[in-house]
């Protein structure tokens, strides 16, 4: 069990900066997710933390001790790679041991604590076979064993679900959330895959360009974004975000259409709502903006409809399938209290 | 996949273009297989027609002076030169897998005797070799040693091996350095989590990893030990046109272009076909037990 904390971290590539100095604390126990898109420099992040890349600046403390210059296995955590990473000539125990192996430990209580491990991940029937002759998500249960084997104080993930199919990483999702409620270890859990993040995690921190942008609970995230860009991020489908121009509490849009404003501000900002706090109300509904239909997805449980108001793109979630078509000129109306504003210049959050 | 395949007229437009590689194929490469395997049942001296000696030639094998010695110093050679040559060339592609400052000279300078002329070098060797203003005598003079006879008899199996050694490094670095850029950087990032040591790493998964490249290059350098004449024959050649260390490459010429007993020289290159099929199959048996992982 142990507390991770990051103090401004900073991290060189030559003369390219790619961390500039990021800082957050991961309780003991808890489930961090490191959110952001592709480059955000989330799995560097993660690599600092393990000790497979050089810190440039900044420290990385595990349990209060500053473990920058300690290699990786003197830090007392362990990793699972994206690509998992099994040594292709070691069978399933093998691998999962091999850590333990390398410490001496007694072939007895590697065996034992194999079998554990095995039993926790189901894999049991599978200790003596070849990873190549195991299914992707086979796979994936060996590298998370060959983890929870040395019972280390931190999980490390580096994107551990992304190779896997899209049932099975649902499934895989809740597996490793439950394997987190049952061993209680402080994890930090790389993703690009912002429902995986929300699904699992604690807290969240949303990585941009090697910034941080926001750290908190997942509905933190998604009910008050610090920004426009963890706005856009977090949340599938993703916010809506329109320029407008605040006054008197209203938001003008265009110039037929503006919209409540909730929160105290004038001059031009970002007006943002989530699809799914759009109703569809009916026409000459007071304060409902006009939108024309342009597209139309069902996927049974949802509707997501997109449209155009005055040529600016606005999307709408529904589920109680709501007899529309493309073409068509439907009203919908922001829900009370749930817009958001937004800085035009830094994005910061106004409301 | 089946829309690509040729039907009709068109497969035998495949047939056409395809027969000049195959005429060449059948005479090339089958023709002189089947010509040595006759022939090895032969008399013949090239100049009168070839005479049936049924399987005298093969019978007479044991019996003859130069081909024992040559099957002897063959396979101490081969027993010296295959692990060297194994060993060395590994330790080099290993030392060569790193992004240090001059890697790439390093590289060349090893590969650079397997792009050179054979007869080239080996004349350099011989100068290196040579028994009067030799460069290796001459320094061991220097130190106040006493000249050694480095293609004698008696030391020329070594002399020969060192000279194959260092010519075979740079093929098998290559080979090598491949395998070793194949594995994937996480097996060792796994490996420094999991808290192996440097020698432990290469233990556990470079060697391991290496396993295909390993038993191909132990075929291929095998395959050359037996079939060594080069570097051989320019440095061991004495004045009488026979060598103070024949190898069997070197017997099977002795016999077949200086002696003109072709029917001996076929059953010879015979046997020693037979010999690198022999290892070769054992080499394969052996990485099906052990080499071959998923």
């Amino acid at each position: 069990m142990a507390q991770v904390s990051i103090r401004n971290l900073v991290k060189d590539y030559g003369t390219m900066q790619v961390m500039h100095g990021v800082s957050f604390d991961v309780a003991d126990g808890e489930f961090m997710a490191l959110v952001g898109p592709s480059g955000c420099g989330k799995s560097t992040l993660l690599r600092m933390v393990a000790g497979l890349e050089d810190i440039t600046d900044g420290t990385v403390e595990i349990d209060g001790k500053v473990v920058n210059d300690a290699a990786p296995k003197e830090r007392d955590i362990a990793m699972v790679f994206q690509n998992y990473a099994l040594y292709p000539h070691m069978s399933v125990a093998q691998n999962m041991g091999f850590s333990l192996r390398l410490r001496g430990g007694t072939k007895a209580d590697i065996a034992k604590r194999v079998a554990e491990a095995g039993e926790i991940l189901g894999l049991t029937p599978y200790l003596d076979r070849m990873p190549g002759q195991l299914s992707g998500g086979q796979r994936q249960r060996v590298a998370m064993g060959r983890a929870i084997v040395r019972q280390p104080s931190v999980f490390l993930f580096d994107e551990p679900l992304s190779n896997l199919d899209a049932a099975l990483r649902v499934q895989m999702r809740a597996e490793i959330r439950n394997l987190h409620e049952r061993l209680k270890s402080t994890s930090i859990f790389v993703t690009h895959d912002q429902v995986e993040a929300m699904t699992m995690a604690d807290r969240i921190a949303v990585l941009r360009d090697g910034h941080l942008e926001q750290v908190g609970p997942p509905l933190d995230l998604y009910d008050r974004p610090a920004n426009a860009f963890v706005a856009g991020f977090i949340g599938s489908p993703a916010m809506n975000i329109l320029p407008g121009k605040a006054s008197n509490g209203r938001v003008t849009l265009t110039d037929q259409v503006s919209v409540t404003a909730d929160g105290q501000t004038d001059g031009p900002v970002q007006w943002g709502i989530r699809p799914e706090h759009l109703e569809l109300v009916p026409t000459g509904t007071e304060g409902a903006i006009p939108a024309t239909v342009t597209g139309l997805e069902s996927t049974g449980n949802a509707d997501f409809v997109s449209t155009k108001v005055d040529g600016l793109k606005l999307d709408a979630l529904f589920n109680d399938r709501p007899k529309i078509n493309r073409g068509d000129v439907i009203s919908l109306r922001p829900r009370d209290g749930k817009s958001h504003l937004f800085d035009v210049n830094d994005g910061l959050r106004l409301s | 996949m089946g829309a690509l395949r040729p039907m009709g007229i068109e497969r035998w437009w495949v047939l056409v273009f395809l027969t000049p590689t195959l005429i060449g194929l059948l005479l090339g490469t089958f023709g002189s297989i089947f010509a040595t395997l006759g022939i090895s049942f032969m008399d013949w001296d090239l100049l009168t027609p070839p005479t049936a000696a049924g399987i005298s030639n093969y019978q007479g094998l044991p019996d003859d002076r130069l081909f024992m010695r040559s099957l002897w110093n063959t396979l101490a050679f081969a027993g010296l030169y295959v692990p060297l040559t194994v060993i060395i060339s590994l330790f080099v592609a290993l030392g060569l897998n790193r992004t240090i400052p001059g890697v790439s000279f390093f590289r060349v300078a090893f590969f650079l005797p397997t792009v050179s002329s054979p007869t080239a070098v080996g004349l350099l060797w011989t100068w290196i070799y040579a028994q009067d203003n030799g460069v290796l005598n001459e320094m061991i003079t220097a130190m106040g040693g006493d000249p050694v006879r480095w293609l004698s008899r008696s030391v020329a199996l070594y002399s020969v091996v060192i000279v194959n050694v260092w010519g075979a490094i740079g093929g098998g670095m290559i080979i090598f350095l491949a395998g070793l850029q194949a594995i994937p950087k996480d097996y060792y990032e796994v490996a420094e989590m999991d808290g192996a040591k440097s020698w432990q790493r290469l233990w556990f998964i470079t060697l391991p990893a290496l396993a295909p490249s390993m038993f191909f290059q132990c075929v291929l350098v095998t395959i050359n030990a037996f079939q060594a004449f080069d570097y051989i024959y320019i440095l061991t050649r004495t004045g009488n046109g026979n060598s103070t260390m024949p190898t069997l490459v070197f017997s099977i010429y002795r016999n077949g272009f200086r002696f003109f007993r072709m029917g001996d020289a076929a059953a010879q290159a015979v046997v020693l076909t037979c010999m690198i099929m022999v290892l070769t199959l054992i080499y394969f048996r052996l990485q099906k037990k052990w080499g071959a992982q998923a």
